[in-house]
């Protein structure tokens, strides 16, 4: 049912309390409320977007150029499920892992953990079916598959489901503003209104739902305000911040059949290291898009290549007269490497209901641009070796000038701040999405992943948050 | 049957690459950003 916050008893008693109706607060909702909990849904934004809402999302940014923090989110019901393209894959077994010498990108959980609720996940996503990996003859990259989502609107998808359920109560323009504890748990969180009232919402158990930067936020202020009594040892929150950085790597001439496989899109082809070649190499995960392109495009492109290799630019064009190659323009969208230095600071500056706004600082790393080179490099040469196709990187993969400004920068993929360890000198949050020392306080969404994969983090988080839901459901 | 056409064409076009190019150690050379054979030309 759907209720005003003026309208929510102070002695109202939820079993679970949930912050953001996102993806990973929808989906755990609807999964307790399926299994008899009372769950209190609270909405920080109204059911439509607004602007007083979205200015709650204004943030500064350091570091590398990157996106207006109010217009990569939006805080309304759905959340930013609201302007999502809808791709998804899942995460690889090695994202899991330590990648190399770096123990910092390894969970304290595995892809088998995730993998019940693989199917679950792409039901609530509406995802077609899932292909597996396919190794490439010759060794060091695989062809990769993404799926889209229609994309679901969570807001507009559950809106109906979630307000006639009589087990959950959706409270929309209900900020969260604080969490009362005793040091050891959690006993109200502190909501705030628009108009300035004030609530205390009670449950046996919390979850902060609230998105890759502002689970971040309301955190480092909550353990602000409750004198560090939050999250005890807050070494790493906000911190081991994270996004995918996406920019345009080159274009390539493709022989036909390398390049579309029957029954796959036929406007991408997706590729990416093995786990073998990401060990050998040293480098972290990432993702190749390959998007092909119109005939006049993939001619000029023969033609750049001709006065570099005449002959070879000879024969490609009778290939291309005969649609036996084409082009493609390749992306390239990869795992950044987690560092304590990329993270959400509380700003001076203070929002409409009081709360110090985000200053997020990002920059990509020395092993970042080591990484994107290396698959650069190692693809185009896998090419030209096998005769499938030719590869011509930009200036900045060749080490010749800085990143573009003007490319997509990043895929606004707002991962880690409240991380995921085994202990709590290593993350915030331990196996189960618990934050450390506290008995009943958990996170969900893409603010716990410890490291990111390439792949868009919108499955995990619905896998991350059923199997939260099925954790919650096992407690007494 | 056009696949078949496409087929026979891409394996003739390779052929007479094939017989075209001397065989020499494959290297991976960079011109001008396009990540080329060594005997590319």
């Amino acid at each position: 049912m759907r209720l005003e916050l003026s309208a929510l008893g102070e002695d109202d008693h939820f079993d679970c309390c949930i912050v953001g109706t996102g993806p990973a607060g929808v989906t755990c909702a609807l999964a307790l409320a399926d299994a008899g909990k009372r769950v209190a849904l609270l909405e920080g934004g109204g059911e439509d977007w607004s602007e007083w809402s979205q200015g709650l999302y204004r943030g500064e940014v350091e570091g590398d150029p990157y996106f207006d923090l109010a217009a990569s989110r939006l805080r309304y019901f759905g959340g930013t499920s609201n302007h999502w393209d809808g791709w998804c894959r899942t995460l690889d077994a090695v994202d899991f892992q330590a990648k190399g010498s770096r123990e910092i990108t390894r969970w304290p959980i595995s892809r088998p953990d995730l993998d019940p609720h693989l199917a679950k996940a792409a039901e609530i996503l509406e995802l077609p079916p899932l292909h597996d990996d396919k190794p490439l003859a010759g060794g060091g990259f695989k062809r990769v598959h993404f799926v889209a989502s229609p994309p679901v609107r969570f807001g507009e998808k559950y809106r109906d489901r979630l307000v006639a359920d009589r087990r959950i109560t959706l409270v929309f323009d209900a900020n969260l503003v604080g969490l009362e504890t005793n040091g050891a748990a959690i006993s109200a969180a502190k909501v705030a209104g628009s108009d300035g009232q004030r609530r205390g919402v009670r449950a046996d158990r919390y979850v902060l739902a609230a998105g890759g930067i502002e689970n971040s936020r309301l955190l480092l202020w909550c353990n602000a305000q409750a004198g560090g009594q939050i999250v005890k040892d807050a070494r790493t929150l906000g911190r081991y911040w994270m996004d995918h950085p996406h920019f345009q790597l080159g274009e390539a001439i493709l022989e036909d059949e390398f390049a579309h496989h029957p029954g796959e899109n036929e406007h991408y082809a997706f590729f990416a290291p093995t786990a073998r070649t990401i060990a050998q190499s040293g480098i972290l995960n990432c993702g190749l898009r390959l998007q092909f392109t119109i005939y006049e495009e993939s001619a000029q492109m023969v033609a750049d290549m001709a006065c570099v290799a005449p002959d070879l630019g000879s024969w490609f064009f009778s290939q291309l007269g005969a649609t036996l190659i084409c082009g493609a323009i390749v992306h390239a969208a990869w795992e950044q490497e987690p560092r304590a230095e990329n993270r959400i600071e509380l700003s001076e500056a203070r929002d409409a209901l009081g709360m110090p706004r985000p200053k997020l600082f990002w920059r990509k790393s020395a092993a970042d641009l080591h990484t994107v080179q290396t698959v650069a490099f190692g693809f185009g040469a896998y090419l030209a070796r096998t005769g499938t196709g030719r590869l011509r990187l930009e200036p900045w993969v060749l080490g010749e000038a800085d990143y573009p400004d003007d490319d997509q920068l990043a895929g606004q993929h707002q991962m880690g701040g409240t991380r995921m360890a085994a202990t709590p000198d290593q993350g915030v949050v331990d196996a189960n999405c618990k934050v450390f020392g506290q008995s009943n306080l958990y996170l969900a969404g893409s603010s716990v992943f410890p490291s990111s994969g390439h792949a868009n983090p919108t499955l995990t988080i619905v896998q991350l948050a059923l199997r939260l839901a099925e954790h919650l459901m096992g407690l007494s | 049957m056009r696949l078949h056409r496409r087929r026979l064409l891409q394996l003739a076009c390779w052929l007479g690459l094939a017989a075209l190019l001397p065989f020499r150690p494959l290297g991976i050379v960079v011109r001008n950003g396009w990540i080329l054979r060594e005997d590319d030309n």
